[in-house]
C-alpha cells in the first residue's frame, strides 16, 4: 500500500524532487569554492569589487554603518583605500551599488556575517527553482525541467555563485522571482477567488499579493544592479503593456508601492553616504544621470522653438546613455566571442530553437510574444550596452575567458536563450517514436550539455574555478607573510594587491608614474610608515627612482623583503635630512 | 476525533506559550530593563572599553536578541555568556547561536541574580537607572574579582565612580566603564 502511494507521489511529483536534489547539490558545489579557499581567519577575494562588497556587508551586518573612517586621507587627499572603495573626506564608501550590501547585510545581523560568503550559492540555488517556475508559466512543465536542469550547469551561473561576493548572480535571482510572481499575479486561478470570499463578495488575495511580492523583488532586483533600468524599463512596460487589462489598477498601485518600499533602504543610505537619494557610489553615473536630466529638460524648454535644440538634447542622452560608446559592430563582435563561440552549445540549438519557435507564429499565445519581445529588447540593449565597452578584467587584454565581465552582464541573455535551446532539443529528441528512446535522448542530450558546462567552468580557462581556487590558496602565504613584515598601521603602495591586504593594512593603489601621488606618498611617511609592494624592481629602476624621480620629493626607495619570486616589498622612507628636519618642527 | 485533539492541544501549547512569553517579557522589564537593543554604531565604542583579551570571559546581563554578545563572540577570541529572561528573546538568541557555534557563545535563560559573576573578566548589561541599585552594586562588588571590567550602557551605576565615561557627542549616549 505505501508503497504504491509512493510511486504514485514519485509519479506526479518527480520534478520536484530533481529539482530540490538539483538545488542542494548546486549549492553544495558552488558554496564548496569559498568554503575550501577561505578560513574564519582568511576571508579574501580575487577582485576588488567582491572584496568592497564583502567589507561594507560585514559591517553594515554588525556595527549598522556603510562607512570606515581613515584619517589619514585627510592629509594625503583622499588616496588611501583599495579599488572599488572611495573617499570623501576621510570617509570610505562604496562605489559598487548598495543592493547586495543591505540584502546579504540584514541577513547576516539576523544571523551571523560568517554565513556572506555562501548567501549567493544560496540564493542561486533558489533562483534554479524560480527559473523552473517561470518557464513553467511560459513554455510548460517539460522545457521547465530540461531548462532548470541545463540552468544548474550553465558555466557563467555556477562562477559567479561560488566567486559569491558579484551581485549579478543575486540580481538575475531577484530578477527571476519578481518575474515569476509577475506572471502569477496574472494568471487565472480560480482558487485564488474562490477561497476568499468574503460576505459572498470575492477579494482577489492571492493575485494582489503576488503583485506586490513582485514589486519587492522587482525594487531588491534595481538595487542591487540600477544599471540595468536601461533595459528593466523596457522590458517591464512591455509585459505590463501586454497584460495591461489582466494587471488593472490595483495590482498596478500595490506593484508600484511595494517597489517603492524596496528601494527605500538603498535611497536612504544614498542620501547619507551621497548627499542624494539618487545618486550612488559610480561619479560617472551621476554625472550621467545630471547630464541626461539636463538634456532632457532642454528638450523640453526649447524644442517647440528649435529642431537644432531636440537634435543636440536626443545626442547628449545617447552619448550619456551609452557612456562607453556606441560600437554595433564591436558589440556583435563581442556577441560572438562570449556566447556564439564560448558557450556554443547553447548559443546553436538557441537560435535553432528560436526558428523552430517562430515557423509556429500562428500558434503563438500572448505569453510568447512578450517572453520574445522582452527578450529580444533586453538582448540588444544589453548587446549594444556592455558590447561597446572593452572589458580587461583578465591581465591578458588578449584573452577571452569566463572571468571578464561580459560572460556576468550577459546572464540575462544566456538565461532567455537556455529555453529557446531546450526547444530545439526536444524538438530532436521527438524524431524517435518510442518513449524510451526519446527520452533516453533527451538524457544523454542533457548528459553532453552537462559534461562540457562542468568541464568548462572548471577547468576552461586560465580563470576557471580549479585554477582561481589555487590562486585563492597561494596568495594566503603571500598574504601572512606581507602580514608579518609590516607594522598594523602601515600603508601599503601596491597594484594589484589592494584587494588582499585590506583591511588589515592602509592601501593605496599606485605606482610612480604620477609626480602628485609620489607627493603624498611623501607627505604619509613623515607619519606612517609606507612600503611599496609590486613586481620587483631590476636595479637600475632602483636606482633611476632614488636618483630622479624621488629625490625631489625627498623620498627613497630600498628593497625590505622577496615575498614571493615575482613580487618585491620595498620600504619608501624620507631621507635623512628631511627626517631631522621633521624632528626639529616636532620639537 | 484524532485530528481535532491533534489541533486543540497544539493550540493550547501555543497559547501556554504566548503566555509564557508574555509573562517572562513583563518580568524582565519590571526586574532590569526593557528591550532596548544597543545601538549598533556603539559596539565599537562598548568593546574599545571593555578592551578584551583572547581568553577572557566575557558577561551580558540581559542580553535581548544577543546582539552585542554575538559581536564579542565573532570579533574577539574570548568566552561570551548572555544571560536572558525573556522566554522569547532568549529562544531568538538560541537561534542566533545555531550559527555561532564553537562553543565560544552561551546564552542562559536564567535570572541574573541567580548567576555566579565570579569568573567574569567583563560584565556588560544595559539597566534602567532604578534597578543599577545598591542590591545589584553589592552583587557585582561581592561577586566580581580584582580588575574585573562593568561597562554600562546609557545609565550611571548608583553611587559609584566611573572610570571612563565615554559619550563622544550630544548625539551618542553616554557609556559607563567601572573597574573592581
Amino acid at each position: 500500500m505505501a508503497l504504491v502511494v509512493f510511486k504514485n507521489w514519485l509519479i506526479k511529483y518527480w520534478h520536484w524532487l530533481l529539482l530540490g536534489l538539483m538545488a542542494i547539490i548546486f549549492f553544495i558545489a558552488t558554496a564548496s569554492f569559498n568554503y575550501f579557499t577561505q578560513s574564519a581567519d582568511f576571508v579574501k577575494w580575487l577582485s576588488p569589487d567582491e572584496s568592497a562588497n564583502y567589507n561594507f556587508t560585514k559591517l553594515y551586518a554588525q556595527e549598522c554603518r556603510l562607512m570606515f573612517f581613515e584619517k589619514y586621507n585627510l592629509l594625503a587627499d583622499n588616496i588611501l583605500h583599495p579599488r572599488s572603495i572611495r573617499s570623501d573626506f576621510g570617509w570610505l564608501k562604496p562605489v559598487s551599488f548598495l543592493g547586495i550590501i543591505l540584502i546579504y547585510g540584514k541577513i547576516a545581523s539576523l544571523t551571523t556575517y560568517k554565513i556572506i560568503p555562501f548567501l549567493t550559492p544560496f540564493f542561486a540555488a533558489i533562483g534554479i527553482i524560480f527559473y523552473y517556475l517561470l518557464i513553467k508559466e511560459i513554455f510548460g512543465k517539460r522545457n521547465a525541467i530540461m531548462s532548470a536542469l541545463i540552468l544548474s550547469v550553465f558555466p557563467p551561473y555556477i562562477y559567479y555563485s561560488a566567486r559569491s561576493m558579484f551581485h549579478n548572480v543575486l540580481f538575475i535571482v531577484l530578477l527571476a522571482i519578481s518575474l515569476y510572481f509577475a506572471c502569477a499575479s496574472v494568471k487565472n486561478k480560480k482558487t485564488a477567488t474562490d477561497i476568499n470570499k468574503i460576505k459572498g463578495k470575492a477579494v482577489n488575495i492571492l493575485p494582489n499579493l503576488f503583485a506586490g511580492l513582485s514589486g519587492a523583488f522587482l525594487g531588491l532586483t534595481i538595487i542591487t544592479r540600477t544599471s540595468e533600468l536601461i533595459w528593466l524599463i523596457p522590458i517591464w512596460l512591455i509585459i505590463w503593456l501586454f497584460n495591461i487589462k489582466k494587471f488593472g489598477l490595483v495590482k498596478l498601485i500595490i506593484f508600484i508601492a511595494c517597489l517603492l518600499f524596496a528601494i527605500t533602504p538603498a535611497m536612504y543610505w544614498n542620501k547619507i553616504l551621497y548627499q542624494s537619494y539618487w545618486r550612488g557610489g559610480y561619479n560617472e553615473m551621476n554625472q550621467s544621470i545630471l547630464n541626461i536630466a539636463g538634456a532632457g529638460s532642454g528638450i523640453l524648454k526649447n524644442g517647440a522653438v528649435n529642431s537644432a535644440a531636440i537634435k543636440n538634447g536626443l545626442i547628449e542622452i545617447k552619448n550619456n546613455v551609452f557612456h562607453f560608446g556606441w560600437q554595433p559592430y564591436k558589440s556583435l563582435k563581442m556577441l560572438y566571442f562570449y556566447f556564439a563561440k564560448m558557450f556554443y552549445w547553447i548559443f546553436w540549438p538557441a537560435f535553432l530553437g528560436f526558428l523552430l519557435l517562430f515557423s509556429r507564429i500562428k500558434k503563438w499565445r500572448t505569453k510568447h510574444y512578450v517572453y520574445l519581445i522582452a527578450l529580444f529588447t533586453a538582448a540588444a540593449i544589453l548587446i549594444a550596452y556592455y558590447g561597446s565597452w572593452d572589458f580587461h578584467d583578465n591581465p591578458d587584454p588578449r584573452s577571452r575567458t569566463i572571468g571578464n565581465s561580459y560572460t556576468r552582464y550577459w546572464l540575462p541573455i544566456y538565461l532567455g536563450a537556455i529555453p529557446l535551446a531546450v526547444i530545439f532539443l526536444v524538438k530532436l529528441s521527438n524524431i524517435f517514436k518510442r518513449k524510451i528512446l526519446v527520452y533516453g535522448l533527451r538524457i544523454l542530450m542533457i548528459s553532453i550539455i552537462f559534461f562540457i558546462s562542468i568541464r568548462f567552468v572548471l577547468v576552461g580557462s586560465d580563470e576557471g574555478l580549479i585554477k582561481s581556487a589555487q590562486k585563492q590558496l597561494a596568495v594566503r602565504t603571500e598574504y601572512e607573510q606581507i602580514l608579518n613584515l609590516t607594522e598594523a598601521r602601515a600603508v601599503i603602495v601596491t597594484q594589484y594587491h589592494d584587494k588582499l591586504l585590506f583591511p588589515a593594512r592602509k592601501v593605496i593603489v599606485g605606482l610612480f608614474d604620477d609626480p602628485n601621488m609620489i607627493k603624498e606618498y611623501a607627505i604619509l611617511a613623515k607619519y606612517l610608515p609606507v612600503y611599496y609592494y609590486n613586481f620587483t624592481f631590476p636595479q637600475k629602476d632602483i636606482d633611476y627612482l632614488n636618483n630622479k624621480k624621488l629625490p625631489d620629493f625627498d623620498l627613497k626607495i630600498e628593497a625590505f623583503a622577496e615575498v614571493t619570486k615575482d613580487f618585491m616589498l620595498y620600504k619608501l622612507s624620507l631621507r635623512e635630512e628631511t627626517i631631522a628636519t621633521v624632528k626639529q618642527s616636532e620639537e | 476525533m484524532i485530528i481535532s485533539i491533534i489541533a486543540y492541544s497544539l493550540s493550547l501549547i501555543f497559547l501556554l506559550f504566548i503566555f509564557i512569553s508574555g509573562f517572562s517579557l513583563i518580568f524582565s522589564v519590571l526586574s532590569f530593563a526593557p528591550w532596548v537593543p544597543s545601538r549598533a554604531r556603539d559596539l565599537k565604542r562598548i568593546f574599545k572599553l571593555a578592551d578584551l583579551r583572547p581568553g577572557q570571559i566575557f558577561y551580558e546581563l540581559g542580553c535581548g536578541n544577543g546582539r552585542v554578545s554575538v559581536y564579542a563572540a565573532e570579533n574577539f577570541n574570548v568566552k561570551v555568556i548572555g544571560l536572558e529572561i525573556s522566554l522569547g528573546l532568549y529562544l531568538v538568541c538560541k537561534l542566533r547561536q545555531l550559527f555561532n557555534r564553537g562553543g565560544k557563545l552561551e546564552f542562559k535563560f536564567k535570572n541574573l541574580y541567580k548567576e555566579n559573576l565570579a569568573s567574569a573578566d567583563v560584565v556588560y548589561f544595559f539597566g534602567m537607572p532604578n534597578v543599577l541599585n545598591e542590591k545589584f552594586c553589592l552583587k557585582l562588588k561581592q561577586e566580581l574579582r580584582p580588575g574585573a571590567k562593568i561597562i554600562s550602557y546609557s545609565f550611571k551605576l548608583h553611587d559609584w565612580q566611573p572610570k571612563v565615561i565615554d559619550k563622544p557627542s550630544e548625539k551618542d549616549l553616554p557609556i559607563y566603564l567601572y573597574e573592581i
